[in-house]
């Protein structure tokens, strides 16, 4: 996490144009102390990095939609998912986009969550998951002409995406999650062009896009940055991982007297 | 494609095991209380859509169903003048999973 804070910063300082920091989903949920935590820790990392916004993904939902939406109030940054929706009448539990305006620029960000995570909304009273596509093009048709760039933040996984880009024409980017893959080039789907990059945070995706005055993507270009050693600890991250860390000590294994020789 | 899947099962069984101690947590608030170093972005989108529920301090919990409005419409329109080249940089994560150490 303290290398990420510090490659971003970088990032934020070296970038050309417009900068946006988004994740894709299942971020704050699986590793000990984000568990103890109940998310908390990564919310409060991701505040401090800047995070643009979030896509609600399958494991971020581990906890309960009642974790999703305190973890929702404390970010500083929205959560998105355009069909995990209200049993019945169908309304978002999160916000379904959001247009962010930088520079003169709007940007369209539009989250989707896999419809695998159906299994465990059914066991959770008053939630469910929409078809992605179908609801994609059904916002996607509302935003197209409201925004400059319009992105999707994916939980769907990179074939799922690669059809999502060729049954809705009119997505600049997508952003995918959820397969964990590590992409060395985007996909490119007539013009939307997808990229991954990887899980655990071992890896910061960079896409750098130049569209024109008519909104084409003239040129691009993306890397997976990984997050090695190279890159120092930020201090501030490290001190706010270590505050958790010492509420939620990981515990440490010991041999029992089974397993001591000779017992 | 690189990588591994963890067992959501196995999330929900570590969530298990933690529910009852996060339980005490959240209800002795005794977690730190978030905060930001950055300025949050210009929304302008919808506002949550839904209302205000009782927070599920523990993950087996259901929630009742929301009561929810529907996402108005956002009234902003394209501000960048035609001909104007639009420079972007998506820097992008997925899949953390709550990682933190040592690269997360």
């Amino acid at each position: 996490m303290a290398r990420r804070a510090t490659a971003i910063k970088q990032e934020r300082v070296q970038g050309e144009g417009i900068v946006l920091l988004l994740d894709a989903g299942s971020a704050l949920l699986g590793q000990w102390v984000s568990l103890r935590s109940a998310g908390r820790v990564m919310v409060e990392a991701m505040n401090a990095m800047g995070y643009d916004a979030m896509a609600v993904g399958e494991y971020d939902l581990a906890a309960g939609l009642g974790v999703v939406k305190e973890r929702e109030k404390e970010a500083s940054f929205p959560f998105l998912s355009a069909n995990l929706v209200t049993v019945g009448d169908e309304q978002p539990i999160v916000r379904p986009y959001v247009i962010l305006e930088r520079d003169g620029a709007s940007f369209g960000i539009l989250g989707l969550t896999e419809p695998g995570t159906r299994e465990v909304l059914e066991k959770l009273d008053g939630a469910t998951l929409l078809d992605p596509v179908e609801v994609a093009r059904q916002y996607v048709s509302e935003l197209r002409g409201k925004v400059d760039v319009l992105i999707v933040l994916s939980n769907l996984g990179l074939e799922e995406d690669k059809a999502l880009a060729a049954a809705v024409p009119g997505i600049d980017i997508i952003v995918g999650g959820s397969s964990r893959t590590l992409m060395k080039e985007p996909e490119r789907v007539g013009n939307t062009l997808i990229v991954q990059q990887g899980y655990s945070g071992e890896w910061l995706g960079r896409l750098q896009v130049t569209y024109d005055a008519d909104r084409q993507p003239v040129s691009f270009a993306a890397e997976a940055v990984a997050l090695t050693d190279s890159f120092a600890d930020d201090q501030e991250m490290s001190a706010l991982v270590g505050k958790w860390k010492v509420l939620f000590p990981t515990p440490t294994l010991r041999p029992t007297q089974s397993a001591t020789p000779g017992s | 494609m690189l990588g591994f899947r963890c067992s959501f099962g196995h999330i929900l069984h570590s969530l298990g095991l933690v529910g009852l101690l996060l339980g005490g947590l959240v209800l002795s608030g005794c977690a730190p209380t978030p905060g930001s170093t950055l300025p949050p972005a210009t929304i302008l989108a919808p506002e949550p859509t839904l209302q205000s529920h009782t927070v599920a301090a523990s993950p087996a919990t259901a929630l009742a169903p929301p009561t929810a409005a529907h996402a108005e419409t956002p009234q902003s329109q394209p501000t960048v003048l035609p001909g104007q080249v639009i420079e972007l940089t998506v820097l992008h994560t997925s899949d953390v999973m709550g990682e933190i150490d040592p690269c997360g």
